[in-house]
């Protein structure tokens, strides 16, 4: 495989936490595709793996790259072109309001985003109506557009979603699964999860860990099948 | 009279007798035409002082132009320091000093004195004039540092003697009854007693007596000759038996007592004033001083981190007066000159910094880790991240609790009249002590202290509330 279809290539990527192996030798290449999941139960290392893909810790072992170049390397303006990263709980600015929040990195960096870039995003996303509202005034499933507005409007390669369906009702993760999978016409999206409806409706391929190891990757269904066995 | 004085004017004798000794008088005060220069300091009432029409007056400055009048001479008067003026005479500044002086063997090495023009000596005041003063346990009130201090531990073994800082707070506190009885000045003490409404009797004899004379250099023979005639005829007239019922005579009881609202206002205004410059320097200074300590506790490598909090600790856990004390008289002695209002203000600086610094650091932790790393995510730099994300979050939080420091430190800046700053506090302790009106002065003092801090205090319930609200719908 050519080097320009890998987004990102984590190598032999180790993580020790007060004498405790967290992850342990991973080796991954993530390329242009489906959207991708790493799946794996609490405590398998999911989380860490992101991180330590997004850069927001030092590693004891191993290299993530992008294009080449290490992830520490890199500046924050530099990763937020690769990258965009959804959080869990969303940590949207609460004293900005929904327009703020996606408008507010494009203007400190200077960028030439305009409003209505923003607000056009906002309107494929389906939340025109919220630009004026706080992050405090909307529900759970709002902020998560929000947050995932607020990466894309800076146009990253790759957006990593942390266990994206955990505070969502059913009827949310389906509109969410749908919107993901549009959404990866023009991004990758890597989702973690271990939400397996959530999976089967959003992703068709991805990795298994568990204890800190890759115990099996290639096509969803395969990969699912392991996590029973 | 005023020995406490006396040790520190000894040491520049001995230099000024040095500098005489080059020095032929050229401007002896012998010649007739020139006019006498009489030193005195106008800061001794009743004996002399500046009247409130700004003219210097007394019983000193009466006897002065009485006997310049017997002796047929022009007079001038010269307001000197106390601890310079013996100094100032011997090197021909001025020529008499008429400004009661007592007369000392130390001092008569140094300069020839007249004879006494009038006798004074350590008292005891009571309230109770059959008051038996041999109790034990009979609470005696005097001046720090005075020679009535050593004379009454003599004489009454058995009294409990407590020192105060001025004769005025000893008066207070008789009043209040806190307090037996006080020993002071036998004249000093009856014109404060008729001048401030204090009713108090004298108890017994004096403690011990001084004569009070008029100096001149050591080779006045003549003129010292001349003053004693003109005294000797001076005390034995009903005039000298007129000035001691003016000054210190039962008659004359409203004599100085009248004082005017509108000099006090403007007086307690500029204290006012002070109050308001120290603390607006000593908390901007503060400020400036609080960031740095707070990037030095979040961000510094972890030897300046452990500096930075011990010198919080420190200034938290310590006193205001003792920081205060100890940067006015700590910094001149390894070398460094301070005024006292410097000192105020630094100690000020260093003392907000102290808790503000902390302010900002609970401040900074009160914002979730993760929004930083969700602004470095969109590709903000550490420095913008502060600036545009946790600052504006951080803001409303530590308000509240930086207002409640400004309104502690606006307070705290009464303490810094202890070294002699003259604020609010110490305007108001000075306008009491001479016109003995401790109610009205210090309600006003605090009417003023709440002009400035109420308005803060309001202002934070405001925010406080406010933040309370955010946090409920957050």
């Amino acid at each position: 495989m050519s080097i320009n279809n890998t987004l990102c290539l984590v190598q032999n990527l180790k993580v020790i936490r007060k004498g405790r192996i967290i992850l342990d030798s991973i080796s991954l290449e993530l390329t242009r595709g489906e959207p991708f999941a790493i799946v794996g139960e609490s405590g398998s290392g999911k989380t860490t793996l992101l991180s330590a893909m997004a850069g927001l810790f030092s590693v004891d072992e191993g290299t993530v790259f992008y294009q080449g170049k290490e992830v520490q390397s890199l500046t924050f303006s530099e990763r937020a072109s690769f990258f965009g990263l959804v959080f869990q709980d969303y940590q949207l600015f609460p004293h900005l309001s929904v327009l703020e929040n996606l408008l507010i990195a494009p203007r400190v960096r200077m960028l030439s985003i305009t409003r209505d870039n923003a607000l056009e995003l906002l309107e494929s996303l389906g939340i025109l109506d919220l630009a004026d509202r706080y992050p405090k005034e909307i529900s759970g499933g709002q902020k998560q557009r929000v947050a995932i507005a607020r990466s894309l409007i800076l146009k990253p390669q790759i957006l990593f979603l942390d266990e994206p369906s955990a505070a969502l009702d059913e009827k949310t993760t389906k509109q969410l699964a749908s919107l993901l999978l549009s959404l990866n016409k023009k991004i990758q999206i890597i989702a973690i999860s271990h939400d397996l409806n959530f999976l089967r409706s959003c992703c068709s391929r991805g990795i298994l860990l568990h204890e800190g190891k890759v115990k099996a990757s290639g096509s969803l269904d395969s990969v699912l099948q392991d996590s029973f066995t | 009279m005023k020995k406490a004085f006396s040790v520190s004017s000894v040491g520049v004798f001995f230099l000024v007798l040095f500098l005489n000794s080059l020095n032929t008088y050229s401007n002896a005060a012998s010649a007739p035409d020139n006019p006498l220069k009489i030193g005195l300091t106008g800061k001794y009432p009743p004996f002399n002082y500046f009247n409130k029409e700004g003219e210097l007056t007394g019983f000193d400055v009466d006897i002065a132009k009485k006997l310049c009048k017997k002796i047929d001479r022009k007079c001038e008067f010269v307001t000197l320091q106390w601890d310079g003026i013996l100094a100032s005479l011997l090197a021909g500044k001025i020529d008499l000093i008429i400004g009661s002086m007592a007369i000392t063997p130390d001092r008569e090495k140094q300069a020839l004195f007249s004879t006494p023009y009038y006798e004074s000596g350590a008292q005891i005041f009571a309230k109770n004039a059959e008051q038996d003063i041999w109790v034990p346990g009979f609470q005696i009130g005097v001046t720090l540092g005075t020679t009535y201090e050593a004379a009454i531990r003599e004489k009454l073994p058995n009294a409990e003697i407590r020192t105060y800082k001025g004769d005025t707070e000893i008066l207070q506190d008789i009043q209040a009854e806190r307090l037996d009885a006080i020993v002071t000045d036998r004249l000093v003490g009856g014109y404060m007693i008729r001048n401030f409404g204090v009713d108090l009797s004298p108890i017994g004899e004096p403690l011990f007596l001084e004569k009070i004379g008029i100096p001149a250099r050591p080779n006045e023979k003549i003129l010292i000759g001349k003053i004693n005639t003109a005294l000797t005829s001076l005390r034995t007239s009903p005039i000298y038996d007129e000035l001691v019922e003016k000054y210190f005579g039962l008659k004359n009881q409203t004599a100085s007592n009248t004082f005017k609202w509108s000099t006090a206002v403007i007086l307690l205004m500029k204290g006012l004033l002070w109050t308001t410059i120290i603390s607006a320097c000593g908390l901007c200074l503060g400020v400036v001083f609080a960031i740095f300590l707070a990037v030095m506790m979040i961000a510094a490598p972890s030897i300046f981190r452990i500096s930075a909090k011990f010198f919080t600790d420190f200034f938290r856990s310590t006193p205001f007066l003792i920081q205060l004390l100890g940067i006015y008289f700590g910094l001149p002695a390894v070398g460094i000159t301070i005024q006292p209002f410097q000192a105020a203000v630094i100690t000020m600086a260093l003392h907000s910094a102290a808790y503000l610094g902390e302010v900002l650091v609970s401040g900074f932790h009160a914002i979730p880790k993760e929004q930083r790393l969700a602004s470095q995510l969109l590709g903000l730099s550490h420095w913008q991240a502060i600036r545009h994300i946790i600052f504006p979050q951080m803001l409303p939080i530590v308000t509240a609790p930086s207002l409640n420091t400004v309104v502690a430190m606006i307070k705290d800046s009464a303490i810094v009249s202890v070294i002699s700053v003259y604020e609010l506090t110490m305007q108001a302790q000075q306008l009491i002590s001479s016109t003995y009106r401790p109610f009205e002065f210090y309600l006003l003092t605090a009417i003023l202290y709440a002009a400035i801090t109420y308005p803060l205090i309001l202002q934070g319930r405001k925010l406080e509330s406010r933040i309370q609200n955010r946090g409920a719908q957050l």
